[in-house]
């Protein structure tokens, strides 16, 4: 069965490529325009892998991260942040709420591919 | 693996239309946004979204590899940080400014689409935000916490007093410790009114750029530098260790339930698609098919009331979805009277109400212009300037508003200023001159509708805005030709309202439905204004005019559809009317408009055609057409 990932972004282009990059790769892809949308999906399901933005209306992304770390479901569950801000300071933020890493935008589609095979193979 | 991210990277262009249609609504987003900021006390929230939605613009096309709309949203997106952390104070420079980037990313978008021919030079407007960015007007002071240190050697004592001679320049200097030496540190605090880049800017002069440490009072100076990772990607845990403790927490029980936080998002807001405009038309087209085989059952079967109610009620449902608020027409409204009334040295305030009423995508498009019109006509010819004003007892400063609502089957569009209104003395004088009949004692309501005759204008110069002569008859003609009507009320010294009705879509018109010559013909209901039997003799020829009908003591020119000379129709458009003899009157009914240009080609006299319930096609008569053909016959 294909891994399930969870694309957050408030922007709808960016989100389409990001999932785009992971259908092609074969995952399944389900999609959340703003935090409180993706932390609401992530309720009813299990996702194998989160990727989301940061700067998002309603719920931000390290919102969002802290808040599936408060899920038992979602303990073990790899939580990328994809974002155009790389401040070191908003970075600890998000690792300090459980990111499991950061990625800048815009991003490498090969590099995010081979960054979420190795955390849910 | 890595083929397919190839892929999906090399077929990019699939996301630029998602892309352009994303970074238009940000455009517009930011327009309002910007248009609404006061600048003496901007709205952190406004700011905020217009960031966010620079932002987003930014991200996207970096992706997508529009190099120039990138850098100047980068700069963009400076400004807006420098502005929403008030590093810099807001002024109308800055918002006009911001415009006018907007415009040019929005024109490089239509570049991109192909919508324009050449591409927009966007350095003109990069080069002016990235100089607001670095040098913009003063902000309030603030208070820096300044610390230079530690120092690899003394600074020289003349270098020292220097650099602190032109803080004091820039600023007011507080207090200072000042340990010049191997190893110390400098500190002192400063209240500057200018930019933090410009003080750093100074001190570097003196002391080595990463030896200079500025806080202010939001932001103390961090003890450590954080190290700035360029890195695209950067782990918080490396992937095998992450594995390796999922492994062991699937071994573990599960945690307890009271581990769990419960944030609770907010919700409820309104649901929406995205749904193509072909979807929707297609949609239409079968409903409207649809309601054309429900009349030809209920002509077989007598009464089918639930199917009819259905039918009808699904035809509303699907109407609806094309309904668009007018918001869209709406919010080009402010920016325009701004800039004009900046130009023609004016103080209007827009106010707008009723945005939310629906109408018809179709005519949301032809209703844009006759209300530019409006507008510009509004604050050109309606506003005095700030001095008429005062002279006249007013408030300097003038007020237009628009206002929509729905009446019915028709929405209502008011623009009202509290300008000088209409001046009957010259409108009559302008008659006269023209040699238009009428009477110098005619009521107000009669002489207003002179303005809307064609090539009728009072204005005394012809300002680059309006008063090309070319007015309110085409505001009329072109509110008429979508089945809508003008009216106009004016007072001297207190201001002027024209309203405007058309229907809430063009998708289906009431109807008059007639025959004539064996065949149903089909007038708009909005252009008829009455109908009446003909006695004998009373269609008669006059000299030089044809054949004529005399109506309410008007001869009105006469065009046959049949062969009876018994039943006329009295039909008006573009303010002229004309009487159509008919056969019969076959009644009243909403007709699903079908393009007959699509379908077959275009007909003079003919505006579309429907079906009826017999299955049969029927045409829809161009009032405005036959009247002129008729005048024409006549003259």
């Amino acid at each position: 069965m294909s891994h399930s990932i969870l694309v957050v972004d408030d922007t709808r282009s960016m989100r389409k490529m990001v999932a785009t990059v992971l259908q092609a790769a074969g995952y399944q892809v389900e999609e959340a325009a703003d935090g409180a949308e993706a932390l609401d999906k992530a309720k009813g399901r299990v996702f194998d892998l989160v990727v989301t933005d940061h700067n998002m209306p309603r719920m931000d992304g390290v919102t969002l991260v802290r808040a599936l770390r408060g899920l038992a479901e979602y303990d073990d569950v790899a939580l990328i942040v994809l974002s155009t801000e790389t401040g070191a300071e908003l970075k600890a933020k998000g690792r300090e709420a459980g990111a499991t890493g950061w990625m800048a935008k815009p991003f490498d589609p090969e590099k995010m591919l081979d960054i979420v095979k190795q955390f849910v193979s | 693996m890595s083929s397919a991210a190839a892929k999906a990277l090399g077929d990019a262009s699939a996301f630029h239309a998602i892309f352009f249609e994303e970074a238009d609504e940000h455009l517009v987003s930011v327009e309002s946004l910007l248009l609404r900021l006061d600048p003496s006390a901007p709205d952190a929230e406004a700011l905020n979204g217009i960031f966010r939605a620079v932002h987003s613009i930014k991200g996207s096309a970096g992706m997508l590899g529009f190099a120039e709309i990138v850098s100047l949203t980068h700069v963009f997106e400076n400004l807006l940080d420098l502005l929403r952390k008030g590093e810099r104070a807001l002024t109308r420079r800055e918002v006009d400014a911001m415009l006018r980037a907007g415009d040019v990313v929005k024109s490089q978008i239509a570049f991109r689409r192909g919508n324009l021919p050449q591409a927009p030079d966007m350095s003109a407007a990069e080069a002016e935000l990235r100089e607001l960015a670095t040098a913009g007007p003063a902000a309030a002071p603030r208070r820096f916490d300044v610390r230079l240190g530690p120092l690899a050697r003394p600074i020289e004592a003349a270098e020292l007093e220097m650099m602190l001679a032109g803080l004091a320049e820039m600023g007011e200097l507080g207090s200072r410790q000042i340990d010049n030496v191997a190893g110390g540190e400098i500190r002192f605090e400063l209240s500057l009114a200018g930019a933090e880049a410009d003080l750093h800017s100074v001190l570097a002069l003196v002391v080595e750029p990463a030896l200079i440490r500025i806080g202010n009072e939001k932001q103390p100076v961090s003890e450590k530098k954080q190290p700035v990772n360029d890195d695209s990607v950067d782990l918080f845990e490396a992937p095998a260790a992450f594995r390796a403790r999922r492994g062991a927490d699937r071994r573990q029980t599960p945690r307890r339930e009271n581990d769990r936080a419960a944030p609770a998002p907010a919700q409820g807001e309104a649901g929406s698609i995205r749904v193509s405009v072909e979807k929707i038309d297609r949609l239409v087209n079968l409903v409207g098919e649809l309601v054309i085989t429900e009349a030809m059952l209920a002509q077989q079967h007598g009464a089918m009331s639930d199917l009819a109610r259905h039918t009808r009620n699904l035809q509303e449902a699907v109407m609806a979805i094309r309904m668009v608020p007018i918001s869209a027409v709406f919010s080009r409204f402010p920016r325009l009277v701004r800039e004009l009334a900046q130009r023609l040295g004016k103080e209007v305030e827009i106010r707008l109400s009723g945005e939310s009423t629906e109408l018809d995508r179709g005519l949301i498009e032809r209703i844009t212009d006759p209300l530019t019109h409006l507008v510009r006509n509004a604050v050109d010819h309606g506003m005095e300037t700030p001095v008429e004003r005062e002279v006249a007892g007013k408030p300097r400063g003038g007020e237009i508003s628009l206002t929509a609502s729905q009446r019915g089957g028709s929405i209502r569009i008011e623009v009202r200023d509290d300008g000088r209104g209409l001046d009957r003395a010259k409108i009559l004088a302008r008659a006269a001159e023209r040699g238009t009949p009428i009477a110098a004692d005619a009521p107000d309501h009669e002489v207003w509708q002179l303005i809307f005759e064609p090539g009728f204008s009072t204005a005394e110069t012809v300002t680059d805005v309006s008063g090309r002569g070319v007015g309110m008859d085409v505001v009329r003609r072109n509110i008429q030709l979508l089945g809508g009507t003008v009216e106009l009320a004016s007072k001297p010294g207190s201001g002027t309202t024209v309203s405007v009705s058309v229907p809430l879509t063009l998708a289906i018109i009431e109807a008059m439905t007639v025959g004539a010559g064996g065949k149903t013909y089909v007038l708009p209901l909005a252009s008829v204004i009455e109908s009446r039997r003909v006695e004998r003799g009373e269609i008669r020829g006059i000299a030089g005019q044809g054949q004529t009908l005399r109506v309410r003591d008007e001869y009105l020119p006469v065009q046959r559809l049949g062969k009876s000379d018994e039943l006329a129709v009295v039909v008006e458009a573009d303010g002229a009317r004309a009487a159509l003899l008919v056969d019969e009157l076959i009644g009243q009914q909403q007709v699903v408009v079908k393009s007959l240009e699509a379908n077959f080609r275009k007909v003079p006299g003919i505006a579309a055609a429907t079906i009826m319930g017999d299955g049969k096609v029927a045409l829809i008569l161009d009032i405005g057409q036959i009247v002129r053909r008729a005048e024409r016959a006549a003259a």
